[in-house]
This record gives C-alpha cells, structure tokens and sequence, in this order.
C-alpha cells in the first residue's frame, strides 16, 4: 500500500515549482552553500540537512497521524525524495517549508485512504455500539479521545488545521506548502475549525 | 449603579458559547466575552466537557523525542539507500533509453550475424557475478556488510582511505601483491601483532586503536558511511571521536559485529572465539555476525560477555588496553571551550569505570578493581579464522628505520643537549626519550615533551621538540590543529633545518588525514618541488599519484 502511496507522492514532489526564481532570498548563504555541497552527493551536506530537519519531519508526520509504526518508514520516504530531488530546488521558500511540502505530498494519499478506512470502521463501531448499549462504560484519557476527533477531521481540512494549530506556520506558507490559493487555505482552517467543535459535541 | 450594569445582558447559551470556544482557545477572546464564556462554563456542565475535549484537540499531541545516535544512523543510512531506488526517470527517458539500446542492440546483432555467421550459443552473455565481485573486492573486499554503501572511494576522497602504523611491532600483510615498505597501508591489510609488544595504529585521520600483543585483526572496509574491521583475537582498543559526518565503525568478530558511533571501547576476542565488548565512552551496538540482529546495547561502564550474554564491569585489562588512547577531550578551558588533555598516564574522568574514583590522584590502573584471572586471559589463542600467507613481513622496528622521525629528532636532540653540558635540559629530554622508545609508554610522550616545550621552547637547542610534539598531538590525539601550529613555528624557527623535510611532509599528512585535500594537494606540491627526491615522495603519490605531474 505504502509503495502505491510513495508512486503517487513523487509526481506530487516532483512536480515542475512554476514560481521559481533563481533569487534564493530564504537560504542564507550558509544554507545555499549547504544545498549546493548536497546536490553534488556529499553526504555530510546531505546528514547535516537530515541531523537539522528530521526532528520537524517526524513530528509532522506524527502530528498528522499520531503514534504510527509508519512514521519511521515516511520520514525516510520525505528525505530520499528531497535528497533526490535537490536539484528542483531553488530557494524560493525556506528548507523547512520545502521539506513540509515534500512530508504533505508524501501523506497526502495515505492520508486519504486511511480516513476512508476509518470512516468505515467508525460506522460499524457505532452500530456495533448502538445494538449492545456500551456507551461511555471506558474512561478514554483526553489525549487519545483529540487525536480520535482529528483523525476523524477530512484529510485536507486536517493538514491545513495541523500545519496552522501544531506546526505554527502562517496562512500563507500553507498556500506555499500545499499549492493552493490561500482564500482555500483559510477556507479550510475555517470548516476543520467548526467541524472538530460538531465532532466534539457530537 | 453603572449604565454597563443597569443594561441587560444578551442571552449567551451553550450555542453562543460553543461558536466563541475557537476563539477562547487561541486566546483571541476579548475580556468581557472572555468572562461571559467562563461564567457560562461554570454553569454549564455539558460545554465544560467540550471545552476540555477541544483543548485537547488545540494542544495537539505531545511529540515523542527525535531520533539520535545509533537509531539517528541508521535512519540516515536508510534514506541513502532510498535514495538510490526512488530515483525515478520520466517516461520520455526511460522509454528514449530502452528504445535507444534496443535498437542498437538488435542493428548489432543483426550486423554481427550478418557478418561473421556466428552460431546462436555464442552470443549467451557470461553471469556478471565476476565482474560485480570485482567490484566489491576493490572496496574492501568483505561484501558482507549490511549496507550496499557507494563506492566512490575513501572517505570524502581516496587519499583519506590510508592507515598508519603509529608505534608498535607487528607482522603486516598489505592486500594482493603489494609491498609492506612503509608504515601507510591500505584498507584490506592484515596485522599480527608481535607476542611481546602492542601496536597502535591510526585509521583515515579519525580512529586511533590499540591492539594487545598477540592480536591478529584486518581492516576490511573503508567508504564514506562504514569503517570495518575483522578482528580475530587479542583485544582491539578504539577511539573515535566522531563527527556527525564521519563514517560509522564496525568491528567484526567470530561471533559478533561491533556498531560504533563515537566512543573509547574495547573488543576482546578470547582462545574460544568468544567476543567481549567493554564500553569506557559512549555506547556501542553489539549485532549477530550472520543476521545482524540486536544482541545488547552497551553503554559506558559495562563489559557484555557475546557468548554468556551477560554483562559485567569494565576490567584492569580493558582499561591498560585503552589507555594509549587517554588523550581525550572533555576538559573545559577558561572560556568554557572543550578542550585536549593530554594522556599522562592518569584514566580520563570522561571514562566510565565503576569502582574508580573521580578524584584524578586516583584514577589510574591501580586503583582499578581487578577481574578474575580467567576473564583477562587474552594468551595462548587458538586462531580459528583462516590464515593469510603474509605477502611481506614489515615489524614497524624495521618500518622505524625509515618512518619514525620522531625517534631521530629526539635522538638529535638529546645529542644537542649533551654538548652545552647542560643538565637540566638533558635529564628533561632523557625523561621523554625514555617514554618515547617504549610502545607500551610512547602516547605519554606528547604531555612530557609539550612541558619540556613550555619550559625551554625558546631555546635554540629545543626547536626540534615543537617538531616532536606536533608529530605525537597527531599521531595519538589527532589534533591537527595543534600539530600544525607546532610545525609551523618549527618551519619559522628553523627553515633551513635538515629535519625541514619532516615538518613539511607532516603538514601534508595533517591536512590529507584531516579532509582539507585541495590544502593537501598544494602543500603536496610544494613539498615535491623543494623535494624531488625526497624520503616521502612515495608516501605522498601512495596517496595522490595525480601528483606526479608535479615531478
């Protein structure tokens, strides 16, 4: 499943950056350098981005699908696309938000079939539950009970919330991120935003 | 009565308070709706348990720690190989490729047999195993490793790929037809170290070891990621203060693989074959040789028994092995910088020894508890991993005669000394002279000298020391930098000294092992120009033979 996701993801990752300029006004020259000294292959270049950036990566990634036996799996997917595909970047956003774009279009169908999958699961949990009368006999700890409710948001609704609510970044570096004009980016954050409160009520 | 208190308030309900529950938790909430929001919540048990769940919701998940050390690693080793099978063509590409060689393929094929009526049998293409195992070979040879590591030579450049024999006596057996004629040699030479002296080698300007005497080992691999060596008895003492960017050292045994990061550790090999891994610094993986497979993660202060999976205290033996290595950071200076402390016979207290006290009066060899006879015995071994026939046997007594400059300088020296008849300089220099010809006392040296330096560094008599400490802060504690600012104040002092020749050539050494090559290169060149025909001419095209041109 992962390797069908991973086919999918990399035109995503590798698609051509339209707005692309050869200005690099987000690197620092440091970090030009650093990039420059990776597309050649050199892997202490290449260790110092993975040393710099796994930490964001995989919090991300965590973020956005809670404790997973995958995450390790995906945040080595994230860095092999990037190292690949050094040569497209052109410093028109910082390293951290290209790798965020790297880690949505890595997720994003794997997202999109698990939420599927999810839904199912929840309906016939709800049946289930409905027929035996079980309601709230377990103390579920808060924690779990908001990761259920997120997973339970729309996977596009859910990457916009976790990028703006956890990850801190602004509207507009989501648009940067996930390609979308950013009246779709506030729009989104808008409709996760009330639908997590109709989850929670609900 | 205020006009604010006489109005009447707008109903807020649980609707009201829900729709504001957003702006509450991201702490846009004005006061007065702040308050209403609060009040309603106070009364309102239903909203209390929406607020909590979407205050947990906001929070987010707490983010369990990132990745370091060996699982950083291994990681890091996962995505390079990644890298090499996500690299996908666009269709165009693969599709001109195939199509492209197909063509040519079948215009060849048709023009061979069109040509030279060859029969069908002929054509079949012989299994590439041969050449794919030539290729393994040229990198080391071992093809066991784990990891397909890219094979682009050395560590960041061929140059860098090189050991060297720092003191010691030892038979060495350089790969294929080549001759031991230097104390340099290259990845895939074996060692026996003499019955009744250790060896100390250095491994590409980052890994100083220490072998027991009777040691048999052979370095195996070296690439940009991994570092190998096979060590099949005697005990291997090992530092590497790694950088983040420096390949990962394995040590393999009979019946162990060694992971290291970065860190002062022993791996004692014993008569069954049974490997022990004693951990001074760091931490280190112990791994099944055939599956790879997790056996123990050793920390500092413990001794892991391979074959009685049991775990112990590091012993005297581990840590006399090891002691060579002592030259080790963790001193701070004034301004709060780590910094070198010289090996001077004391264990550092970066070392883990259980038993030992912090105070530095106490921390030597005899205040380590001792182990039982039986675990220390490293003698009488019964080599069970197959024998090489040595293609040359070079004891580095032999090598000295034409490698170790800094007995010469020392002896030089002391001869200097001796005509100014003055005693107070000469017993100094006899006392370091006395460390130096020792192996098993030869890292004490450098501590020895730089006093001998401080107190008459001045001296015209005493230059050639600045020259002998550089050589020693190199070869045992792998400061470069301090190496190389001794050999350029003994180039300052004395240019025009016969031993100019030496400085020069360690200044070479010192930028080859530590990574500057294009710096290695020119002063490779300068060194060939006012040496044509010089002692190290053959050491420096071993390592750059694009040099020659400079002849």
């Amino acid at each position: 499943m992962l390797e069908h996701v991973e086919n999918i993801a990399i035109a995503h990752a590798e698609a051509p950056d339209v707005t692309a300029t050869e200005s690099g006004t987000f690197l620092t020259p440091e970090e030009r350098l650093l990039v420059a000294r990776a597309r050649v292959g050199e892997h202490r270049a290449l260790r110092q981005i993975y040393s710099t950036y796994q930490g964001q990566v995989r919090a991300h990634l965590y973020r956005l699908l809670g404790q997973d036996a995958e995450i390790d799996d995906l945040t080595q997917i994230v860095f092999a696309r990037a190292f690949n595909a050094l040569d497209k970047f052109q410093g028109n956003s910082t390293l951290g938000t290209w790798l965020y774009r790297i880690t949505a279009n890595t997720t994003h169908n794997l997202l999109r079939q698990r939420f599927r999958r999810e839904r199912v699961k929840t309906a016939l949990n709800w049946f289930n539950s409905s027929r035996t009368a079980n309601h709230g006999s377990t103390r579920i700890e808060a924690r779990d009970e908001a990761h259920r409710i997120l997973q339970q948001l729309r996977p596009d609704l859910r990457e916009v919330f976790v990028l703006y609510h956890y990850e801190g970044l602004t509207l507009q570096e989501i648009s940067e991120i996930l390609e979308k004009p950013i009246s779709t980016i506030g729009d989104r954050l808008t409709r996760a935003r009330k639908q997590l409160r109709d989850l929670v009520v609900a | 009565m205020t006009n604010r208190e006489t109005q009447p308030r707008t109903r807020y309900s649980c609707q009201e308070a829900r729709e504001d529950s957003e702006l509450v938790l991201s702490d846009r909430a004005i006061g007065e709706l702040r308050e209403r929001y609060d009040e309603h919540l106070r009364g309102c048990r239903d909203c209390r348990r929406v607020h909590r769940a979407l205050y947990a919701v906001y929070e987010g998940p707490v983010v369990p720690p990132t990745t370091a050390g060996i699982r950083e690693e291994k990681q890091f080793h996962a995505v390079l190989r990644r890298m090499k099978t996500d690299r996908v063509d666009p269709w165009y590409r693969r599709w001109a490729v195939g199509a492209t060689v197909g063509g040519l393929a079948t215009a060849a094929a048709v023009l061979t047999l069109t040509l030279f009526d060859i029969a069908p049998e002929v054509l079949s293409l012989p299994p590439s195993d041969e050449s794919s195992g030539q290729l393994a070979g040229a990198f080391g040879g071992s093809g066991a490793s784990e990891f397909a590591y890219p094979t682009d030579g050395g560590i960041e450049h061929p140059a860098q790929s090189y050991g060297r024999v720092v003191g010691g006596l030892a038979i060495i057996m350089p790969p294929g037809e080549q001759a031991a004629n230097s104390n340099t040699f290259p990845v895939g030479t074996r060692f026996s170290v003499d019955p009744e002296h250790s060896l100390q080698v250095g491994l590409v300007g980052k890994i100083v070891a220490n072998f027991t005497p009777s040691s048999e080992f052979e370095w195996t691999a070296a690439s940009p990621s991994l570092l190998e060596l096979q060590v099949d008895r005697g005990i291997a003492a090992v530092r590497y203060d790694r950088r983040p960017s420096d390949p990962v050292l394995q040590i393999r045994t009979p019946t162990a693989v060694v992971r290291v990061i970065g860190t002062v550790f022993t791996v004692q090999v014993d008569g069954n074959s049974n490997t022990i891994v004693s951990v001074l610094r760091g931490q280190v993986e112990v791994l099944h040789p055939k599956t790879n497979r997790l056996l123990a993660e050793v920390e500092s202060g413990f001794r892991y028994d391979v074959g009685k999976s049991t775990f112990d205290d590091p012993g005297k033996a581990e840590v006399e092995a090891a002691l060579p290595l002592s030259n080790d950071h963790g001193k701070e200076d004034a301004t709060g910088e780590e910094i070198l402390a010289l090996a001077d016979g004391h264990i550092p207290t970066g070392w883990n020894v259980p038993g030992l006290p912090q105070d530095a009066r106490f921390r030597t060899l005899d205040y380590v508890p001792a182990r039982a006879p039986q675990a220390r015995s490293t003698g009488s071994v019964v080599v069970r991993a197959p024998r090489r026939e040595p293609a040359a046997v070079v004891g580095s007594r032999d090598a000295r005669q034409v490698d170790d400059d800094g007995e010469d300088l020392l002896a030089g020296l002391v001869r200097d000394a001796e005509l100014t008849r003055r005693k107070e300089l000469r017993s100094a220099l006899e006392t370091c002279r006395g460390l130096y010809e020792s192996v098993e006392t030869r890292y004490l040296a450098a501590k020895c000298l730089s006093t001998f330096i401080e107190k008459y560094g001045d001296d015209p008599l005493a230059v050639e020391g600045h020259l002998l400490v550089g050589i020693l802060r190199m070869d045992y504690a792998l400061d470069y930098a301090a190496a190389e600012v001794a050999f350029q104040t003994f180039l300052r002092r004395a240019p025009n000294h016969a031993s100019a020749e030496v400085a020069l050539y360690r200044m070479w050494l010192a930028s080859t092992e530590n990574g500057r090559i294009s710096e290695a290169l020119d002063r490779g060149r300068k060194y060939l120009s006012r040496y044509p025909n010089g002692k190290f001419v053959g050491k420096l095209l071993q390592r750059f033979p694009e040099l020659k041109s400079a002849l």
